[in-house]
C-alpha cells in the first residue's frame, strides 16, 4: 500500500501570489498532485499527512485557505474542521473539503460544521483552481469589510468596536495563561477648549496627529490602540506587567509633548498634552471582568486629571489579592 | 480521456503532470502487491483503504479507470467479497501493462 502516509511535512515556498494553502490528506499521491496544481497556479503550499499535523500547521502558519480530506486515520477531517473553527485565531480560515465521500449527507455535514465548499474526488484541476480562487476572493472582501468596520473614520486607528472585541479576547487569553494584562486610558487635556478656540477642523487634525503619533510609538504588534470616544484613546497591552505599562505610558506622554502641537491657551503648557490612567491585573484573579478593568483605568485617568493633567496615574492589581 | 486501440489503452494526460505520472503508476504497482498480501490475510480494512485512495486519486491524474477500479474494490472490501477484489486487482494489473500515455 503506497497511498496513505506516515507523518510528513513539506513546505513549498515559491509563491507568486503571497497566498498560502495548506493541504491535509493522508494520501501521498493526492498531496503530490495538489502541490503541483497549486504551485503552478502561483500559491505557496504546505502539506500535512494527518489531522494532528494539519492542526499544528494551521496554528503556526495561519494559511489563507485549507484543503481538507475527510477520511483519515486517527482524526478525520470533520474533527479537524471543528477544532479549527473552535479557535478564535483560526476560525476565519476558509476550509474546503476535498474527499472521495460522495454522499449528499456527507457534504451537508461538512458545510454545516463550517466548510465553505466541498469538492469530490477525483477532482479536475481547472475546477479546483477556480473554486479556490472564488473562496480566496470572498475571503479578501470579507477581511476588507471586517477591517472597515473596525477602523475609526477620522483617525484611521481601531475603533471602539474593535477595542471591545480585542479586550474580551485578550482577557480570556490572559486568564488561560495566568499572565498580566494592562490597559491604558488617555485623554487629550482641555480638548474642548482647543476645539472651541481653533475650530473643529483643527480639532480633528489634532486628533489625527495625536493618534498617529501614539500608533507610531507603540512598537509591539500585539498592542492595540483604539479611539475609545471623542478625544479619549485606549491601549490594550497583553502580557505586560505594571512596570512595562508605566514605561509605555511614559513614552506616549512624552511623545505627545514632543509633537509640540501649539496650544497657547492651554492652562497646562503651550502645547497639546495628554493625561493617562493605567491599570495592570491578572484577569480572573484580582479583577473580575474587562469592564472592571476599564473602570479602574478610567478612575486612574480621573485622578491624573484631578492632579493637574499631563501625567500618568496607575494601579497595579497584579500583586494584590482579590 | 481513455481509448482502446490495437490492444493498447491510450490515455491522454495533461503534460503539466508528466513528471508525476511515473511515480503515480509505480505506486499502483505497489498497490497490487499490497492487495495480494492483504487478500491472503483476509485484511479487508487495508484493501478498503487502498480502494478508497485509488478512487480518489485516479481521475485527478487522468486515469478514470483507476478511479473505477478503486471504487469497485472499496465496495467489495466493505462487502467482504474476495472474488470481486481479485477481479479488480487483475484488471488493474492488465490496465497498467497495456497503458500507453499521450501527454498533451
Amino acid at each position: 500500500m503506497t497511498g496513505p502516509l506516515k507523518e510528513e511535512k513539506k513546505v513549498s515556498v515559491n509563491s507568486s501570489s503571497g497566498t498560502t494553502i495548506l493541504c491535509i490528506d493522508d494520501d501521498h499521491d493526492i498531496l503530490t498532485l495538489l502541490e503541483k496544481i497549486l504551485i503552478g497556479a502561483g500559491y505557496a503550499v504546505i502539506t500535512a499527512s494527518n489531522g494532528k499535523q494539519g492542526l499544528r500547521e494551521t496554528l503556526t502558519r495561519k494559511p489563507d485557505l485549507i484543503l481538507l480530506d475527510i477520511v483519515m486515520p486517527d482524526m478525520d477531517g470533520y474533527e479537524v474542521c471543528k477544532k479549527i473553527k473552535d479557535k478564535e485565531e483560526t476560525k476565519n480560515i476558509p476550509i474546503i473539503f476535498i474527499t472521495a465521500k460522495k454522499e449528499d449527507e456527507d457534504e451537508a455535514k461538512g458545510l454545516k460544521i463550517g466548510a465553505v465548499d466541498y469538492i469530490r474526488k477525483p477532482f479536475y484541476p481547472p475546477i479546483i483552481k477556480s473554486r479556490i480562487r472564488t473562496q480566496l476572493d470572498l475571503k479578501l472582501k470579507t477581511d476588507m469589510l471586517e477591517r472597515l468596520v473596525s477602523i475609526d473614520g477620522l483617525t484611521n486607528i481601531y475603533n471602539r468596536r474593535k477595542f471591545d472585541e480585542t479586550l474580551k479576547l485578550e482577557w480570556k487569553r490572559a486568564m488561560r495563561n495566568n499572565s498580566p494584562l494592562s490597559l491604558i486610558m488617555s485623554d487629550i487635556d482641555h480638548f474642548k477648549g482647543y476645539n472651541d478656540h481653533y475650530g473643529h477642523t483643527t480639532g480633528d487634525d489634532c486628533l489625527r496627529r495625536v493618534s498617529q503619533e501614539m500608533k507610531n510609538l507603540l512598537q509591539r504588534p500585539a498592542d492595540l490602540l483604539a479611539r475609545y470616544g471623542g478625544e479619549e484613546f485606549a491601549v490594550i497591552l497583553p502580557e505586560t506587567d505594571y512596570n512595562g505599562a508605566i514605561y509605555i505610558s511614559t513614552i506616549l506622554l512624552n511623545g505627545i509633548e514632543d509633537l509640540n502641537i501649539s496650544y497657547p491657551h492651554s492652562p497646562i503648557a503651550g502645547h497639546v498634552t495628554i493625561s493617562i490612567g493605567v491599570v495592570t491585573s491578572i484577569p480572573g484573579k484580582n479583577c473580575d471582568t474587562p469592564l472592571q478593568l476599564i473602570e479602574i483605568a478610567d478612575s486612574m485617568l480621573y485622578v491624573a486629571k484631578q492632579n493637574g493633567r499631563n501625567q500618568i496615574q496607575g494601579k497595579d492589581l497584579s500583586f494584590t489579592g482579590k | 480521456m481513455e481509448e482502446e486501440r490495437s490492444g493498447k489503452i491510450i490515455v491522454h494526460v495533461d503534460h503539466d503532470l508528466a513528471d508525476l505520472i511515473p511515480g503515480y503508476l509505480a505506486n499502483r504497482k505497489k498497490d497490487i502487491a499490497a492487495i495480494k498480501e492483504a487478500l491472503d490475510k483476509k485484511d479487508m480494512a487495508t484493501i478498503r483503504i487502498i480502494g478508497h485512495s485509488m478512487k480518489g486519486s485516479g481521475g485527478g491524474y487522468g486515469f478514470e479507470s483507476i478511479t473505477d477500479i478503486g471504487r469497485i474494490m472499496e465496495k467489495a472490501a466493505k462487502e467482504n467479497n474476495s472474488e470481486d477484489i481479485y477481479l479488480q486487482m487483475t484488471r488493474l494489473d492488465d490496465y497498467l501493462h497495456r497503458l500507453d500515455i499521450v501527454y498533451e
